[in-house]
């Protein structure tokens, strides 16, 4: 019989609040401008809107079908 | 007569002290790490953010002690192959400090492994055995599964969907922050700082909090 690997087990997870600190206390924590913070601001916001809208066109029912699935739209 | 050692602070309660290898073939599991950590509202820390200079083993000491938890990978243990062939041990000798520094208080501190394979540890760092370890594949869907497995939060768990999506975010972020720093590599303390921001902020963004 093979011999059976051992077996790590597993660890309670750790409890966190999951509230984020404010955009400009961590700025400062970490020494960032609030210029800086600003541009990142609108750069992560700008790759949202994109990435947002990339879903909203791949979710989307190719022109003509109307939503109905190819074999139904002929 | 010894030195004095670093005077343990109080640790900051969000602060994840990060543990991983600084090199290329890291990099999307490096912003796994960080996408990872910020989405449940914590703030990781790492040693590039030290500068150098003679005190630096004490500077990580402290910056261990400041953090309430710390999150070990071990999947790059390995041959360097770069001559002199040597066996990298920066990652487990931050982890033996870790273990250290927590033994007489553990309350104030808690450490994780994460690893490639968990059957690694098991032969490479066989005193571990009986720690719990993540095995996260070598893969950044792994990194974010595993640290959802890691971390609960009291009142709204990102799903991995959302994990995922903060993370294609930060990435796509990433080349602009280099470009921005002027950095030739993701491992440069400006460039750390500007991800933990970009990664919050994508968080933040992803849950409908901001």
């Amino acid at each position: 019989m093979p011999k059976r690997q051992p077996t790590l087990p597993k660890r309670q997870p750790i409890v966190v609040s999951g509230k984020f600190m404010p955009s400009a206390e961590l700025a400062q924590m970490l020494g960032i401008s609030p210029r800086r913070a600003k541009e990142l601001d609108r750069m992560m916001e700008e790759i949202h809107r994109q990435e947002d809208l990339r879903l909203a066109k791949k979710r989307a029912p190719r022109k003509g079908q109307n939503g109905r699935s190819r074999a139904s739209a002929r | 007569m010894a030195a004095a050692g670093p005077v343990p602070a109080e640790p900051q309660p969000g602060a994840v002290f990060l543990n991983f290898p600084y090199d290329r073939q890291f990099v999307p599991l490096y912003v796994a790490y960080i996408t990872g950590v910020c989405s449940f509202g914590l703030v990781p820390r790492v040693a590039l953010e030290l500068p150098g200079g003679e005190r630096r083993l004490d500077r990580i000491v402290e910056l261990i002690l400041s953090c309430r938890y710390s999150f070990h990978d071990l999947s790059r243990v390995e041959l360097d192959l770069r001559r002199p062939q040597t066996p990298r041990m920066n990652m487990p000798f931050e982890l033996g400090l870790t273990v250290m520094a927590s033994y007489y208080n553990p309350k104030r501190h808690t450490w994780c492994i994460f690893e490639k394979d968990y059957r690694r540890v098991l032969k490479s760092l066989g005193d571990l055995a009986g720690s719990d370890v993540y095995s996260h594949g070598g893969r950044p869907i792994g990194v974010l599964r595993q640290i959802a497995n890691a971390l609960v939060v009291e009142d709204r768990q990102p799903d991995m969907r959302r994990l995922l999506a903060i993370y294609r975010e930060v990435k796509t972020a990433l080349p602009s922050i280099l470009k921005n720093r002027g950095a030739k590599s993701c491992y440069e303390a400006a460039v750390f700082r500007d991800l933990v921001y970009a990664a919050q902020k994508a968080a933040t963004v992803q849950m409908g909090i901001s």
